[in-house]
């Protein structure tokens, strides 16, 4: 019978014969053996790769940017921002946060090029913009009807969230 | 060109290194996808899924890692899927599909001979491989094709198939003790 050497069928009967004394290393060696000689991977059918390159979209692949958890959170607020804010601040209480602002900026400055101690000086500056934030966010927020878009503003950034994380979620796990 | 800086060259806007892998990979994953499936058409629809999503999820693949068995990972994943939503198709052992056992007997040239090599010849012995793996269970079928097809190590098996490594080597030496089963009782001894 041609085809098949001596050489070759001594490695298939020793590989026969290693798994019936369970010599599980030697069997794993001649097998292997035997595989590689004999038993050839099936090629992939002609034209597969063209199929494939056909279905791939032609723009790259998408970023990953936006897809950890964090970067939809950080969405999800600054769109809460956006939204409170023309809720809750009046043409008049923009202009005396901006003035006040202006006015933390430049002692801030002035702190910390002139004040031997900046460290101080910078504490107390941060201190008093806080402070003014706070009191004019309370100021805003319980005044009207700004509770109301406030809980609207919170709702639909809500909802942008669920939006985006249903969106950018990946469809399978790969890997 | 490796396969990372094929992965580069994709990631700028190239396209031919995504052909280029896409070349380099598709026998391996198509192999896997169509033993494990024994059904060449769906292997095939999956092998090009495969490619898909690795094209979608090129900038999450990790570098330091191989790129060939992350691929081999998503086919499984894959292929694993499909087998669960179709449920066990398995065959007995003992019975052989319809067509097979004539098969096996012609390629079994002359099973009462003494001489291995006057019952089996060469270019029949992987028909007869291969009618013995389709017999295996899914998970010994990858095995058996991972390790001594695409020449993996057992800590790579694992890694792809998400399987301890004790698992690996058991299934292995089980898949194996089948199949040499399998031949002695079609007269290969």
């Amino acid at each position: 019978m041609a085809g098949m050497s001596d050489w070759d069928a001594d490695e298939l009967t020793r590989w026969l014969a290693a798994e019936q004394d369970d010599a599980c290393d030697q069997a794993d060696a001649l097998f292997a053996r035997v595989a590689s000689s004999h038993w050839r991977p099936i090629e992939a059918p002609s034209g597969l790769a063209v199929r494939i390159m056909a279905a791939v979209p032609t723009r790259r692949p998408a970023s990953d940017l936006a897809a950890p958890w964090w970067v939809r959170l950080t969405v999800a607020a600054a769109l809460l921002v956006l939204g409170l804010a023309p809720a809750a601040v009046s043409p008049g209480l923009l202009f005396d946060l901006a003035s006040n602002f202006v006015t933390v900026l430049a002692r801030l400055t002035h702190g910390v090029v002139t004040s031997g101690s900046a460290a101080l000086g910078v504490w107390g500056v941060s201190w008093t913009l806080l402070t003014t934030v706070g009191r004019a966010a309370v100021v805003v927020t319980t005044a009207g009807a700004a509770p109301m878009f406030i809980v609207a503003n919170l709702l639909v950034a809500s909802a942008a969230f669920v939006g985006l994380t249903r969106l950018l979620a990946p469809r399978e796990d790969c890997y | 060109m490796t396969d990372a800086e094929l992965v580069e060259r994709t990631l700028a806007g190239f396209e031919d290194g995504f052909q280029t892998l896409v070349a380099r990979h598709q026998r391996s994953v198509y192999n896997l996808l169509v033993r494990m499936l024994r059904n060449p058409a769906l292997a095939e629809d999956l092998a090009q899924d495969t490619f898909l999503k690795v094209f979608s999820h090129l900038r999450s693949f990790d570098p330091r890692f191989k790129f060939s068995n992350w691929i081999l990972r998503i086919a499984h994943n894959a292929a694993i899927d499909t087998i669960r939503r179709r449920g066990p198709q398995e065959s007995s052992i003992d019975e052989p599909k319809p067509g097979e056992q004539r098969r096996i007997d012609e390629a079994l040239v002359d099973p009462r001979s003494d001489d291995v090599s006057k019952r089996v010849e060469q270019r029949d012995l992987a028909r007869v491989l291969d009618a013995a793996l389709d017999r295996l269970r899914p998970e010994y079928r990858q095995a058996v094709v991972l390790r001594y097809q695409e020449d993996l190590s057992y800590e790579e098996i694992a890694e792809i198939t998400g399987v301890p490594l004790g698992t690996v080597k058991s299934n292995l030496h089980r898949a194996r003790a089948e199949m040499a089963e399998f031949l002695k009782r079609h007269g290969v001894k």
